[in-house]
């Protein structure tokens, strides 16, 4: 799945992101999932909980909340949700340019116990 | 049982084990997928320096990639030097056969791996000196799931069905064929004899990706093979 590899830059990620030398244990981290990022939020949450559970991160809370995604049509200038890669202006009926939200999985913060 | 701290309470606060003085909150808003991505655009930038033309191939496993390849090569080599990766999770099987075609190949045993990643592509064209104005294949993993998320920095994009696998691999594996830039129908051949209604796929795939260039082939007899060569040069020349 591709979720093993989300989740090693995921751990990656976090390592890179905390001052070990301050940072007691990573207690928490949120992560939000596009809803047109080709990613099951719940999948990646058990990849990253079989991955991390023979690393520090073991005890790690990961949480994980859904983004919604929304085009851009260019032709009519307008922002419109979207739910699929092939959702259509509903102005005009043309494709989006550019997707703008929601096709991305990011780390938005951590909880630390310093 | 909580999942948190393993007790068998249901959830419940855990003030008492973090306690509000020692958190805290540390912002990272830091995309992961974006360092990939960003691979794919140094590889379409080395691409266009080099005028490459690449075409990543997406298939589920058994539908004909690796010999499209080596026919391909056959038809292409008279014109371009031609230059393969081949992504399988194990062997070097196919990189051997690409060889023995007479193309350059490289393999990429992605292990555990569902699908190859542009840093995985750019470590072989950043570390090797592709032919200029030539033709790179990527013979991405068998998968119609994974590999389409994932840009590699290809110039387009090809996906192959073949009739032997049922006529609704447009409906269920929407996001491959919504990602891709040409469809090819294999195994044309063998229609006769298996239950595929091409009217059926083509009304998905239009429903999925309007206009999408559907082209047929029949790699045993050479169907079709003269169109898809004149597709590949065509794209070469015509490339940005």
């Amino acid at each position: 799945m591709h979720e093993l590899s989300l989740s090693l830059n995921i751990l990656d990620l976090v390592e890179r992101s905390v001052d070990k030398g301050k940072v007691r244990q990573v207690c928490e981290v949120r992560i939000e999932v596009g809803l047109l990022s080709g990613v099951d939020a719940g999948n990646l949450e058990e990849m990253l909980k079989m991955v991390a559970a023979t690393t520090e991160y073991a005890d790690v809370r990961w949480v994980m909340t859904q983004k919604d995604a929304s085009g851009f049509c260019e032709k009519c200038c307008l922002p419109f949700p979207m739910t699929y890669l092939w959702d259509v202006c509903p102005r005009c009926g043309q494709r989006a340019g550019k997707i703008t939200e929601g096709d991305d999985v990011e780390v938005a913060s951590i909880i630390v116990l310093e | 049982m909580c999942e948190t701290c393993g007790c068998g309470e249901k959830e419940h606060d855990h003030e008492d084990l973090f306690p509000e003085e020692n958190r805290r909150l540390v912002e990272v808003k830091q995309s992961v997928l974006q360092e990939d991505r960003a691979f794919a655009e140094k590889n379409r930038q080395l691409f266009r320096e080099r005028h490459i033309t690449c075409l990543n191939v997406v298939s589920s496993p058994g539908s004909g990639k690796t010999l499209l390849l080596e026919r391909s090569i056959r038809g292409l080599l008279p014109f371009s030097a031609v230059t393969v990766i081949e992504g399988d999770q194990q062997t070097t099987r196919d990189s051997d056969r690409i060889r023995k075609a007479g193309a350059t190949a490289f393999q990429i045993n992605t292990g555990l791996g569902c699908h190859l990643t542009a840093r995985m592509i750019h470590e072989v064209v950043s570390s090797h000196v592709l032919p200029e104005n030539s033709i790179l294949f990527i013979e991405n993993v068998g998968n119609l799931v994974c590999p389409a998320m994932f840009d590699l920095g290809e110039t387009k994009r090809v996906v192959i069905m073949s009739v032997t696998e049922g006529d609704d691999k447009p409906a269920k594996y929407p996001f491959m064929f919504y990602s891709s830039d040409i469809c090819l129908i294999n195994k044309m051949d063998l229609l006769p004899y298996v239950d595929y209604s091409i009217d059926a796929a083509l009304h998905d795939l239009k429903h999925i990706k309007p206009g999408m260039e559907v082209l047929y082939l029949s790699l045993k007899d050479g169907t079709g093979m003269g169109g898809w060569i004149d597709w590949i040069r065509k794209t070469h020349n015509n490339r940005p």
